[in-house]
């Protein structure tokens, strides 16, 4: 149990605002952001879902372009991955508490599709990664995997197993890919990502 | 704009500045299950609010506003973003 008395925390800083860490575990974090009147937090992106309560204070929040005036005793949900930016009206405190998107995509990923994609297996590329140069890799795996249609799947090969791959598609193509392993080392990975939700929802990056 | 990490950082790997980040934009984390296979911790400058928490903290003085980034260690901005891969991708 962890109890923090926000009211006694609450400090400004008069050259920039203050983000005052609480807790900071993988996959969840609490923030009291405090904010002079017209200092602002610059346009940023969160994988994750981000949920912002003004403890006291006035501040515009932007969602991309979408203004939102959030008052004392409010609270605002922002969509995953979804840029945004705060500027303070008055001096302000937030409770900023922020969860990660999962990590991995379970094999449910495929249901339901996995018949109409069998017939494609037969035809899919396989990329060996061991002869792409390593700054290549992740933008040609993006652009191949771009190119899927529903159903349509890519297989990689690599000599590692491609942990930072797999939490890249998790954030910036959320939903999109179904990620199986073939072979799963020590010497050789194999994977299998297939398209299972059309894209549209990625991030513009 | 966003905070880089650069050189010192390497083989050093303290965390510090992932434990004072309030919004997890430092990787890996101890506990990422690829915390092993990088030598150095990077900022994603998409994440990156410009805080600058994450500065003191660092105990080999790792870290810098881009703009501030020494000379020799300039290329650390594109190495830090790289590990993202955010500019690279195919825009939407």
């Amino acid at each position: 149990m962890q109890k923090n008395n926000l009211n006694e925390l609450i400090q400004f800083d008069d050259n920039k605002f203050r983000p005052n860490v609480l807790i900071n575990e993988h996959g969840y974090r609490m923030v009291l952001l405090t904010m002079r009147a017209g200092q602002s937090v610059p346009e940023h992106a969160t994988a994750g879902r981000v949920t912002v309560y003004v403890i006291r204070g006035r501040v515009n929040f932007y969602e991309g372009q979408t203004p939102c005036d959030l008052r004392q005793g409010e609270v605002l949900n922002v969509a995953p991955s979804s840029k945004h930016r705060v500027e303070a009206v008055e001096d302000s405190a937030l409770l900023v508490l922020a969860t990660a998107v999962s990590q991995g995509i379970p094999d449910g990923g495929s249901v339901g599709i996995s018949a109409a994609s069998d017939s494609k297996r037969a035809n899919d590329e396989e990329l060996d990664l061991r002869e792409v140069p390593r700054p290549q890799r992740h933008p040609l795996i993006f652009a191949k995997f771009d190119a899927l249609a529903l159903g349509e799947s890519l297989r990689l090969l690599n000599d590692h197993d491609p942990i930072p791959l797999n939490r890249q598609f998790d954030s910036i193509r959320s939903g999109e890919a179904s990620w199986e392993y073939i072979e799963r080392g020590p010497a050789l990975y194999r994977i299998r990502i297939r398209r299972v939700a059309p894209s549209g929802q990625a991030v513009a990056v | 704009m966003a905070y880089v990490i650069a050189e010192p950082c390497i083989d050093v790997k303290d965390t510090a500045c992932v434990d004072a980040c309030p919004v997890d934009c430092i990787h890996p984390r101890k506990d990422d299950t690829y915390f092993g296979s990088t030598n150095m911790l990077y900022i994603n400058p998409i994440e990156c609010i410009d805080c600058g928490a994450c500065v003191p903290v660092c105990p080999v003085s790792a870290i810098f506003v881009e703009d501030d980034l020494p000379e020799k260690w300039k290329q650390f901005a594109r190495i830090n973003a790289e590990h993202y891969l955010k500019s690279a991708l195919p825009a939407k």
